[in-house]
């Protein structure tokens, strides 16, 4: 840190915690603000990766365990079903593909919530308030009665990645179907990321995975359980896992 | 990185030796099920050791490995060897998954020998690799540098997976003082690994 240069106003205010963060020692509530001010500030993004590949370089002293045959044939098998999907681009089964009566019907509430959902982002970008943002969400040729009736409430959230292809919009919907979606500036096709949420104890919960076609789907909808609709934030990850970016939810 | 595996099974003959991690992740984007027998085992037995430190209950840790594999298939098209090397990249992601199901869990403090534990020194891997090894020499000098106090706190965090708060706890010190040797030591750590300390 010694090094780092100061950009802006809130890098005196996260540059002693980047140690705490990159090895996840920080209080959640603290975590996500100094997470949050990374997301824009390029100099403390590469100081917090430096910092994550230093505590990353003590993880292999770790001792060794061998795994057992049964736990190497738990590991093999549960290849399976993501590697193809992997290999071919496509939205890698998750939480989406096990609800609801049939696929074709889940496609197409997905299509209409990733539709509703630029009409939300965009309401957001131009600043305007919840309760407009559920009367545009209601309102919208883009989502059918059948649909509108199962949302009872919206809760939003402005991601803030580290660029603008991590950059976008969230938003949660509760009521009959609970629904995240996600609403990115830009993608980067055939980049997974993945996607948690943080509960209200700071524990962080996996919802599912997503890989942006060639075509470039900018939002994503992942149906959600009772366990994970009050979520508090949503994390967004890369590749490797490491968050990306994260909004606060309300 | 180059590495060779004691094991010589038909089973994963194509894969087992010579190939390193990136050609092996490129098969196993691709599905060649050799490829993803042979990078179980090549990293299987480090991730299931950080997991079960950090978790230190056998089925969570077994889940977390699990689950961190599952993570390296579902991505392993999108790895990037120039960003970090393939073992790095799983132990990064077992230990985000082991310290999200710890704090999930609620786990219960450190026993006297669950902390003896995780600040021992590492044992030999079951696969040798020359190149890791000195890797892993350098950060062990770099990390046996530190002020104990400092190296406690750090081992702690990075391979214990414990919070700032659980450091306080199991150090018996104030939230401060366990934020400063944590920062104190990940920066000298860092200064260490870079050569900038002059031990003369």
């Amino acid at each position: 840190m010694a090094d780092h240069d100061i950009d802006t106003p809130g890098c005196h205010a996260a540059r002693d915690d980047l140690e705490l963060l990159a090895i996840d020692a920080l209080e959640p509530d603290r975590a996500a603000a100094v997470r949050a001010h990374v997301g824009g500030c390029g100099s403390c993004a590469a100081e917090l990766a430096l910092l994550e590949g230093v505590v990353a370089s003590v993880l292999d002293l770790a001792r060794p365990v061998p795994l057992g045959g049964e736990l190497t044939e738990r590991i093999l098998a549960a290849r399976a079903p993501t590697s193809a999907g992997a290999v071919a681009g496509a939205v890698v089964p998750n939480r989406i593909e096990r609800r609801g009566p049939s696929i074709d019907r889940r496609r197409r509430h997905r299509a209409r919530l990733a539709m509703a959902v630029v009409g939300v982002a965009a309401a957001l970008l131009i600043g305007v308030g919840a309760g407009l943002l559920l009367a545009r969400t209601d309102g919208s040729d883009t989502t059918s009665s059948e649909e509108r009736a199962g949302i009872d409430a919206v809760r939003t959230g402005v991601l803030m990645g580290w660029g603008r292809a991590d950059s976008g919009t969230v938003m949660v919907t509760s009521g009959e179907r609970p629904t995240l979606v996600v609403s990115l500036d830009e993608v980067r096709p055939g980049v997974t990321y993945g996607c948690q949420v943080r509960l209200a104890d700071g524990s962080l919960v996996d919802v599912g995975s997503w890989t942006p076609g060639a075509t470039g789907d900018t939002a994503w909808a992942v149906p959600l359980d009772e366990a994970t609709v009050s979520a508090v934030e949503v994390v967004l990850t890369g590749p490797d896992g490491t968050p990306v970016a994260s909004a606060p939810l309300s | 990185v180059v590495t060779t595996s004691p094991r010589a099974d038909r089973r994963t003959s194509a894969h087992a030796s010579g190939d390193s991690d990136a050609v092996l992740l490129g098969a196993v984007a691709r599905g060649d099920d050799d490829a993803c027998r042979s990078f179980v085992a090549r990293h299987g037995p480090a991730v299931f050791g950080l997991a079960l430190g950090m978790c230190r209950d056998r089925g969570v840790a077994e889940d977390v490995t699990q689950r961190a594999f599952e993570r390296a298939w579902r991505h392993a098209g999108a790895y990037e060897p120039d960003r970090a090397s393939a073992r790095t990249w799983l132990l990064t992601i077992a230990r985000r998954l082991a310290i999200d199901e710890r704090r999930r869990r609620r786990a219960d403090p450190l026993a006297p020998a669950d902390l003896d534990a995780i600040l021992a020194p590492a044992a030999a891997d079951t696969e040798r690799d020359a190149l890791r090894d000195a890797e892993r020499e350098a950060v062990s000098r770099a990390l046996a540098a530190l002020p104990e106090p400092q190296r406690r706190a750090v081992v702690l965090a990075a391979l214990g997976g414990r919070s700032a708060t659980e450091v306080a706890a199991i150090e018996a010190i104030p939230l401060g003082t366990a934020k400063t040797r944590i920062r104190l030591g990940l920066r000298r750590l860092r200064a260490e690994l870079d050569g900038e300390v002059d031990h003369g």
